[in-house]
């Protein structure tokens, strides 16, 4: 209410008009020359998946493949594993390698780690002083 | 009494935060209450696929040594050794779930992710489909994410069976079998051969799994699999419409025009029906037909209007000049 340039600003006049300038330029990139509607189309709606377009459903899979490379997987490999992902595991999986579940089994770190804590425990050793 | 522990001894009160958090990781396990309480009436009391192979895993590749075994249980010869370059991921030291989808694929069978309930992992056992599962042995905070592959369950002694690790026959209560798979979003995945169903009835899983599966799948198999499918849930338009897809796109226009009337059958307001068999019968010199339903697919609009608009100009167009 201080500023009476913002408030003449964003009337509800105003908001319509950006609203009807977001909706023109979603048409705009409408794709125009397909005729069909294929099936990795449905299959977006169906998991409820934004549509992108193709350029950035490759950016998303480059990204992968960088990150998949950092994690150590060999250059050799890489681009047919990406390859064989949908875009939707794309999607789901972009910039979140570094934390999503990585099956591997019981370590041995893991298993070192427990032991300790039940010997602490059971007071056999001290090796966490401040329990 | 709280103000007495937390001041005077922190060693008791450290323990029983310590006790507290332990507990709120082993909490309830509802779903082997329901399944123990009301067993589905056609699901057998204990069942085990004591055929399906074992690779022991060697250190942290629970993932190629699971993977395999469902493979191989499908007829897919392939050894744990072969699929660590596809799925192992050194600096995690683990296998991602999307890579297991993806190398399932890749050895041309279908991923089917089951839905997230005991009844549906049990179904699939005894339909003689074992599940590779994923679990999380440690706890939320500490995790320890675990591939392992189900192939049996006892009701009666309340037991699930397991091809884990190094272990062969590895048996687990239910109850700690739940909570260590309920830590992993109850997630599980058969391998179908082409034309093979999963045992739950989950029509759009089946869709999803079908139009991965398509992408890399040599075209008998891809067909197999949504044939299959759509004979299997004949009122599914999803269906229908994938393999509309699949045939147009080889090339086969009468059989594709045959699954999108069928797609229309069962739901007459499906705009993106409507569209693809216009597009079929402007292709085969059909333009009258085409510009009618082209114009009833611009009339129910919806998110894809624009590519009806063009396919209505194309139809009109074929049409004007056809006379």
């Amino acid at each position: 209410m201080n500023s009476p340039t913002l408030t003449h600003q964003y009337t509800p006049r105003f908001l319509a008009y950006l609203v009807a300038l977001l909706f023109s330029f979603a048409c705009i990139q409408a794709p125009v020359h397909a005729a069909m509607i294929g099936t990795d189309t449905l299959v977006s709606e169906a998991e409820l998946v934004q549509q992108r377009d193709a350029l950035s459903a490759q950016l998303l899979r480059d990204d992968v493949k960088k990150e998949l490379l950092a994690l150590g997987v060999n250059p050799a490999d890489v681009t047919e594993r990406v390859n064989n992902m949908t875009a939707s595991e794309i999607q789901q999986v972009q910039g979140q390698l570094a934390s999503l579940p990585a099956g591997s089994g019981l370590g041995t770190v893991a298993v070192v780690l427990l032991i300790l804590i039940l010997l602490e425990v059971a007071g056999v050793i001290d090796i966490f002083p401040k329990l | 009494m709280v103000t007495h522990l937390r001041y005077q001894r922190p060693l008791s009160f450290t323990l029983l935060l310590l006790l507290a958090l332990l507990m709120a990781g082993c909490s309830a396990t509802p779903q082997t209450k329901r399944i123990l309480e009301d067993r589905p009436a056609n699901l057998p009391a204990h069942h085990e696929l004591a055929d399906v192979p074992f690779y022991p895993q060697e250190l942290y590749q629970c993932g190629p040594a699971a993977l395999a075994t469902v493979l191989h249980n499908s007829g897919v010869a392939v050894t744990p050794e072969e699929l660590v370059p596809r799925i192992y991921v050194p600096k995690r030291q683990g296998s991602f779930q999307v890579e297991i989808l993806a190398a399932t694929r890749q050895q041309q069978r279908l991923a089917y992710t089951i839905a997230p309930t005991l009844e549906s992992l049990l179904a699939a056992i005894d339909g003689g489909q074992p599940v590779l599962i994923l679990q999380n042995l440690g706890l939320s905070w500490y995790p320890q994410w675990h591939y392992a592959v189900v192939v049996g369950y006892d009701l009666e002694r309340r037991e699930m069976v397991l091809r884990s690790g190094v272990e062969r026959r590895y048996v687990m209560g239910l109850k700690l079998f739940e909570r260590t798979w309920a830590r992993a979003d109850y997630w599980g995945m058969v391998a179908l051969k082409p034309g093979e169903l999963p045992v739950d009835d989950d029509g759009q899983r089946y869709f999803l799994a079908a139009a991965a599966f398509e992408r890399n799948a040599n075209p008998a198999a891809a067909e197999r699999a949504w044939r299959a499918g759509v004979k299997r849930w004949a009122q599914r338009v999803d269906l229908h419409m994938g393999y509309g897809n699949f045939l147009y796109a080889r090339g086969n226009l009468a059989d594709a025009e045959a699954r999108f009337r069928a797609a229309i059958a069962l739901h007459a307001d499906f705009a993106p029906a409507h569209n693809n068999l216009a597009s079929i019968l402007l292709e085969t010199g059909r333009a009258d037909e085409a510009e009618q339903v082209a114009s009833r697919a611009v009339a129910l609009g919806g998110e894809h209007i624009a590519v009806y608009r063009e396919t209505l100009r194309k139809a009109r167009a074929g049409a004007s000049s056809g006379h």
